[in-house]
């Protein structure tokens, strides 16, 4: 199986992100590698590379996560859509067309910033905030798609509920976009306490991914290891997902719009 | 297009009306570390949310756009990041249509590898990028050396041409599976009298998504001046959200909101006049 070690690789992080780990500073700082020490030590004297294992891990589990809440809310959200037609829909439509007309990210480090420190916890709401427009929309074509079928009107004859009908019939069918879709807001979720890292608003010793590359970056002169590592840790994470999206669906994910 | 360009500018006013929301209601603390929190407090204490709101759409309507918070204008700060991030954004757009035509003249079995390759530094977050540059001119000629300004624009381009090379890879290997080049085949054309034939087609395809061409370079920008440390509009926007600079923020976003809503509308209205000739 040509996924197995993608599949092993994100199961090693979402392990991490579980396990009660705190990298203790028991290093000199910017120790050098060694055979008990493979990426050296950071300037906290911490191990290098348990930190950036720990730091992708969680990343990792949150922006699964994430991805989760905002499908939910987005396939709560196009599911009422649906059922909304005429000139609400359009006026519905305008609105999310509001939120796309900036970056997400540019979104997401606005909210960010004007909700501030409560946000560590908050990041849920400026994600779903920022995402579920854009998801629900294509969510909601594809529904729109798939419900005009025959097999549905036929469902519909038969006199199956509307809810069985979504159920049985019609997710199941919108599996080639909401896989893609998902896992691109897997790549997002990941991406966003990234990109809020690279503020440099949160706390330099948090295991976040996107304070490893803001530190890394600081240091690139004398110690460039911190930042090759933690890009090429970001790599690894999101061609791993991107294998493993290709299990349960063939079909290319870049077919679905992307959304930044 | 009358109505195109209203609805642009309604997006675009709605957007300013949601971020001056945002900033308004939701009280802060973050601008505070950073040692900004008064001059913001007191901003915020001299406004009420209706008033404010009414009055500076009024203003912005009216072309005043306020200052920032150290006192500049906020047309006079954008201006010149703009000026600053042109070249730049130039040079990017021009790689971009490079690829795009490369892409398009690309051997028939390498577009699925393409495409793969592309989707994958498409899903990459576009901030990776920069620190990938920065890795670059640190084994090459150090940070702040000449090669800084080809490794931005390199960095600035990477995530809309890996977009534009998607997107064009997969066209174009549906197009040469169409009937028409089949039968331009049959009739002896050769690969690059069919690319040739087919191009206008792809490039129609194309235009619908310019703006999300749009969207991926100011995202780009967003990131890869402030990491490569180069002035201009990406720096500028990041520089008014992290101070929370309420003027400064409320005019990028309206202005982002319209370049983005005018590269849908060039979008349409490009593959509207194309459509009507190649008809």
């Amino acid at each position: 199986m040509r996924a197995a070690p993608a599949i092993a690789v994100l199961l090693i992080g979402v392990m991490l992100a579980v396990a009660p780990l705190e990298p203790a500073p028991v290093h000199q700082p910017w120790q050098g590698p060694a055979r008990n020490l493979l990426l050296g030590a950071d300037e906290f004297g911490r191990d290098a590379l348990l930190v950036l294992m720990v730091a992708c891990g969680r990343s990792m589990a949150g922006g699964i996560v994430l991805a989760a809440m905002a499908m939910a809310a987005a396939l709560m959200l196009a599911l009422a859509m649906v059922r909304v037609r005429g000139p609400t829909a359009i006026l519905v439509t305008q609105m999310m067309a509001v939120v796309e007309a900036i970056p997400v990210y540019a979104w997401v480090l606005i909210i960010f910033v004007a909700a501030g420190d409560g946000m560590t916890s908050g990041i849920t709401v400026l994600f779903l905030i920022a995402v579920t427009p854009f998801a629900s929309n294509i969510m909601r074509g594809e529904l729109i798609r798939l419900l005009d079928q025959p097999f549905v009107q036929v469902a519909r004859m038969a006199g199956v509920a509307r809810p069985l009908i979504i159920l049985r019939h019609v997710l199941p069918n919108a599996r080639s976009t909401i896989i893609p879709l998902c896992t691109q807001l897997i790549g997002l979720g990941i991406a966003i306490p990234g990109a809020i890292g690279i503020l440099g608003f949160t706390n330099r010793t948090a295991l976040d991914i996107g304070v490893i590359l803001f530190r890394g970056k600081e240091n690139a002169a004398a110690h460039p290891m911190l930042l090759i590592s933690a890009v090429g840790a970001l790599m690894l994470i999101y061609g791993c997902i991107m294998q493993v999206a290709r299990l349960f669906d063939r079909r290319d994910i870049v077919k679905v719009a992307i959304s930044y | 297009m009358f109505r195109g360009v209203l609805l642009v500018f309604g997006t675009a006013i709605g957007a300013y009306c949601l971020a001056f929301w945002l900033m308004q209601v939701l009280p802060g603390s973050a601008i505070a570390t950073l040692g900004f929190g008064a001059a913001d407090a007191n901003v915020r204490a001299t406004l009420d949310p209706g008033q404010s709101l009414a009055g500076n759409l009024a203003d912005l309507l009216q072309g005043r756009l306020g200052t920032t918070l150290d006192g500049v204008p906020v047309i006079d700060e954008i201006a010149a990041a703009l000026l600053a991030s042109l070249p730049r954004m130039v040079a990017a757009v021009a790689l971009v249509l490079a690829t795009i035509g490369l892409v398009s003249t690309a051997p028939r079995l390498a577009l699925a590898g393409i495409n793969r390759l592309s989707g994958f530094l498409v899903f990459v977050p576009p901030f990776v990028f920069p620190f990938i540059g920065i890795i670059i001119l640190l084994n090459v000629d150090g940070i702040d050396g000449p090669l800084k300004t080809i490794v931005s624009i390199a960095c600035l381009a990477l995530p809309p041409a890996a977009l534009m090379a998607a997107q064009t890879s997969g066209i174009m290997a549906r197009y040469l599976e169409s009937a028409f080049a089949i039968s331009c085949r049959a009739r002896g054309a050769s690969l690059a009298r069919q690319r040739w034939l087919l191009f206008p087609a792809v490039g129609l395809e194309l235009l619908a998504t310019l703006e999300k061409l749009f969207i991926g370079l100011f995202t780009s920008l967003l990131f890869v001046e402030p990491i490569l440390g180069q002035s201009g509009f990406g720096a500028l926007v990041l520089r008014a959200i992290r101070r929370s600079d309420f003027d400064l923020t409320l005019a990028l976003v309206f202005l982002l909101a319209l370049l983005v809503g005018a590269g849908r509308l060039a979008g349409d209205w490009s593959r509207t006049q194309l459509g009507a000739t190649a008809a």
